[in-house]
């Protein structure tokens, strides 16, 4: 399948790694990722907050151009996919702002005719291209890697229709299936704090200490994660936190197309693993055996 | 002669009735925003909000306040700003309050009427945001993390020093602002959009 | 026929109520030009540089008359049209259940001088365009 390609401004820089990994994975998979020609800024949630037409003005201009390239634009940033699934929603729903926006699109040569599904990677790989597809192609188990698979906010809430907004299990079972051993972690959707860790350090550091120790504590030696700002969040703070809450958190954090990466046969370098602040290195106990 | 009938709304001031009349509309352009009528007032959202504990206004009293048209409250408190749009509450709302949407109508109502919280900047993050994304068509993290400091608390900067040079040295920071090709498109797309903006019903 | 008393540009992507307004304002002793949409709308303002313009709202978008009223009243590019009077004449109560207006609080937008709902009356429509045509 084709899918047109929507980065988003993070993963040009500091989830590059999440992009490296992403194009890995699908490639490997034979999935085709068409990036969007001149993309703009979603406008993300700081946008939201400042103009209510505008902000769905910024984010239609990339469904728009997204419409040539066929039904479905993927997203892999949650913030990205959460505004443009929600600007998606909004001109399905309303009439006046369609053609506001329309109105706006169209000092650009642009028009958006509401034809786009918005999606996330991770729906993608599970649900069209299918985990015993997934599984039959991975050519390294994961046997043995303690995981904690946390889907943060936006993924699953709100009604997004693709997993349980409490309990989602599409990480789980796709990393079950390659032999990982998904550890008890009640924190998978807890909130990581988004921006307040800029604006409202004291609050979103405690957000972070709490689920870092939920992984940590039950186990896991690596979380899991789909979104960018939770995985700076959950990885670049660890050391304030340990000083703040005298806590001993020491955990890698990486993308789950890191992990399904490693399955596919990629090497920590393909996928971006270098660019960990907390290194993850697997393969020294578990991956190479299996290989 | 028919009797007038008193509203509740006559007892308050133009300008709360300006600010509850914008906040509806506003709220009724959420898909599903009507629903906010239907709270029941269970207080399921303030008990699932991961941040409540360090509100003034718990989500719950949000509600309670439209009620009572006393949006200025809302907006001077600085439970939106700190509201992390999780969507937890959302979600488990037994009558299907968008609350989440309605904070960010909030938000943009209190920018709209620039009333903020005392020494509370999160707005200034919201502004910096904006004009960088409008400059580039694309965000620039740098450069929106050092402008917000620089407004807000400059010596903040010194301690994020260490982990930006380790993010450097990681690729993960871009030295330089990415930018789209059509910025005059873009900047067209935006003055159209402006105006649209505007247009509300009477 | 006695003189024209102005030149009035009818601008809607309606050709029937173009049809059915030329001849009223023709028995009002207007001269009349019409345009089709906002494109045409800008050359017709140019070249027959009218004294009065009756808008729509919605032509090829909801709100596309918006933007060209705001625009003639106070771009550069309509610099001298910017003090010419707009009227809207739109359905777009019917529409939508309400009538459209620019946010007042908001600086800088130039919103019409008057505005009517469709289906016009011709008596209505004629004195409010005489009272704009006398200030």
């Amino acid at each position: 399948m084709e899918y047109a390609y929507y980065p988003g401004c993070s993963l040009e820089a500091s989830a590059k790694a999440y992009e490296e990994s992403t194009r890995f994975v699908f490639d490997a998979l034979g999935q085709k990722l068409v990036e969007i020609e001149d993309w703009n800024c979603c406008g993300a949630t700081y946008y939201m907050a400042t103009k209510e037409t505008i902000s769905l003005v910024i984010s239609a201009r990339n469904l728009a151009l997204a419409e040539k390239y066929g039904n479905d634009i993927v997203a892999p940033c949650s913030s990205c996919y959460t505004i443009l699934y929600k600007t998606n929603k909004i001109l399905n729903d309303n009439f006046i702002m369609k053609e506001k926006v329309n109105q706006a699109l169209k000092k650009d040569n642009l028009e958006y005719n509401l034809s786009l599904n918005v999606r996330h990677p991770l729906d993608v790989l599970v649900n069209d291209v299918g985990i015993d597809t997934i599984a039959s192609r991975a050519n390294t188990s994961l046997k043995g890697i303690k995981m904690a698979q946390y889907y943060g906010c936006q993924i699953v809430r709100p009604e997004r229709g693709i997993d349980d907004k409490e309990d989602p299990q599409l990480m789980d079972r796709l990393f079950k299936a390659l032999g990982a051993e998904n550890v008890y972690f009640p924190a998978k959707v807890r909130c990581c704090g988004g921006m307040l860790m800029t604006t409202y350090p004291d609050v979103g550091l405690k957000l972070t200490k709490e689920i870092l120790e939920h992984a940590q504590d039950n186990g896991a030696e690596v979380v899991v994660t789909t979104c960018p700002l939770c995985q700076m969040n959950l990885e670049a703070y660890q050391d304030k936190i340990n000083k703040k809450f005298k806590t001993d958190l020491h955990i890698p954090v990486i993308y789950f197309t890191q992990a399904l990466g490693l399955a596919l046969g990629g090497s920590p370098k393909e996928l971006g693993l270098n660019r960990q602040l907390i290194p993850f290195k697997p393969e020294e106990k578990t991956l190479e055996g299996s290989r | 002669m028919k009797e007038r009938e008193i509203k509740f709304s006559d007892f308050f001031s133009k300008k709360e009735k300006r600010l509850e009349d914008s906040f509806i509309q506003q709220v009724y352009n959420i898909p599903g925003g009507e629903s906010i009528n239907k709270c029941i007032q269970c207080g399921v959202c303030t008990g699932s909000c991961p941040v409540s504990y360090t509100m003034d206004i718990t989500p719950r009293e949000i509600i309670a306040l439209y009620r009572s048209e006393d949006i200025e409250s809302i907006l001077t408190s600085r439970t939106i700003w700190i509201c992390a749009s999780c969507y937890a509450c959302t979600v488990r709302c037994p009558q299907g309050v968008q609350v989440t949407d309605i904070i960010y109508a909030l938000k943009r109502l209190a920018m709209e009427q620039k009333i903020f919280p005392k020494r509370f900047p999160v707005h200034a993050l919201s502004n910096t945001f904006v004009n960088l994304t409008n400059h580039f068509g694309r965000s620039y993290e740098p450069g929106l993390l050092v402008s917000y400091y620089l407004k807000t608390n400059p010596f903040k900067l010194l301690g994020m020093l260490p982990l930006f040079l380790k993010l450097i040295s990681k690729g993960r920071i871009g030295l330089l602002p990415q930018k789209i090709r059509d910025k005059k498109g873009l900047s067209r797309i935006l003055n159209e959009g402006q105006i649209m903006e505007s247009i509300v019903p009477e | 026929m006695e003189k024209a008393k102005a030149k009035i540009l009818v601008i809607d992507d309606d050709p029937d109520f173009r049809d059915a307004v030329t001849p009223i304002l023709h028995s009002a002793s207007y001269e009349v030009v019409t345009a089709a949409n906002p494109k045409e709308a800008k050359e017709k303002i140019f070249s027959e540089k009218p004294d009065l313009i009756l808008l729509d709202i919605m032509m090829d978008s909801l709100f596309d008359g918006f933007s060209l009223c705001h625009n003639i009243k106070s771009s550069k590019e309509y610099k001298e049209f910017n003090n010419t009077p707009i009227i809207f004449v739109s359905a777009v109560k019917e529409k939508t259940g309400s009538r459209f207006q620019f946010k007042q609080e908001e600086q800088g937008l130039a919103g019409p001088d008057d505005y009517i709902d469709k289906p016009i009356k011709p008596d209505d429509l004629v004195s409010r365009i005489e009272r704009l045509l006398k200030k």
